[in-house]
């Protein structure tokens, strides 16, 4: 399990308390935290990237998801971020990896300075 | 005092264990939330304007949402989840405030349909019913 996944209110329970992340108030899965879920759950949660299988029985549940897990992660990593659908092409060419607290892009490794027709155009 | 920028907002949805990040969604709104009042105007009422009290109750309201809609999307699927095998649903709203803590809501219904336009991408457009009331921050 991600460690940015809260946890549902059906397993906020005793027997996950040692799995469960409380320091920021809200109750949030601890990095590789295992739960025990139903197939069609396994399914979405691994197919979201929230998390992997930990035994045969998931995997079996989860056919593939290995080829698929590249793409996966990188679309879960934008929605960690928040990244804006408009922008979601330009995280993925690392031109940015964020927003800060202003809502400004984080320059990322293949950061293209806006030319200033687009300034303007964003400024409108 | 602060101005919140909607850029940032995070709408996350149950997924079994989980709560997570709804994907792709470009706007949201709550119809509002709304007390419940009765015509407590009597024949002996002084003045001519009526009266209203209150039953107690308050209407939970709906909350939409809408997504550029990919339907291979795990986070996608759980919506339709939803209308196909009808099923509660715990949502988490968290606004860009510094300090913003979750929001929650639990859905009983739901509303889904999808547009598509020559000039546009592929969009749904969610709908929940509220049952209850939306956890407010206070």
């Amino acid at each position: 399990m991600r460690s940015d996944n809260g946890v549902a209110a059906a397993y906020d329970t005793p027997e996950y308390a040692e799995q469960i992340d409380r320091s920021s108030g809200q109750p949030f899965w601890k990095l590789g935290a295992v739960v025990s879920v139903e197939r069609r759950g396994a399914q979405l949660l691994v197919g979201n990237g929230d998390c992997e299988p930990a035994d045969e029985e998931a995997e079996q549940a989860c056919k593939g998801w290995r080829e698929k897990r590249p793409d996966v992660l990188l679309s879960r990593e934008m929605l960690a971020r928040a990244i804006d659908p408009e922008d979601r092409e330009r995280f993925r060419n690392g031109e940015i990896l964020g927003y800060d607290e202003n809502g400004n892009d984080i320059p990322g490794p293949n950061w293209i300075e806006p030319d200033d027709e687009d300034t303007e155009e964003d400024n409108e | 005092m602060a101005k919140l920028r909607c850029k940032g907002t995070i709408i996350k949805q149950t997924i079994s264990a989980s709560l997570t990040a709804v994907a792709q969604i470009t706007d949201f709104n709550h119809d509002g939330a709304e007390s419940e009042t009765f015509d407590a105007t009597t024949l002996d009422t002084s003045g001519a304007g009526k009266e209203y009290s209150q039953t107690g109750y308050s209407e939970g309201g709906n909350f939409g949402f809408t997504i550029f809609y990919d339907d291979t999307l795990a986070g996608h699927q759980a919506i339709t989840d939803l209308v196909t095998t009808p099923a509660s649903c715990v949502w988490n709203i968290t606004t860009t405030a510094a300090t913003a803590a979750a929001m929650a809501f639990t859905s009983a219904g739901i509303g889904f349909g999808f547009t598509g336009a020559m000039n546009d991408g592929l969009k749904a457009d969610v709908s929940l019913k509220i049952t209850g009331l939306l956890a407010y921050q206070t």
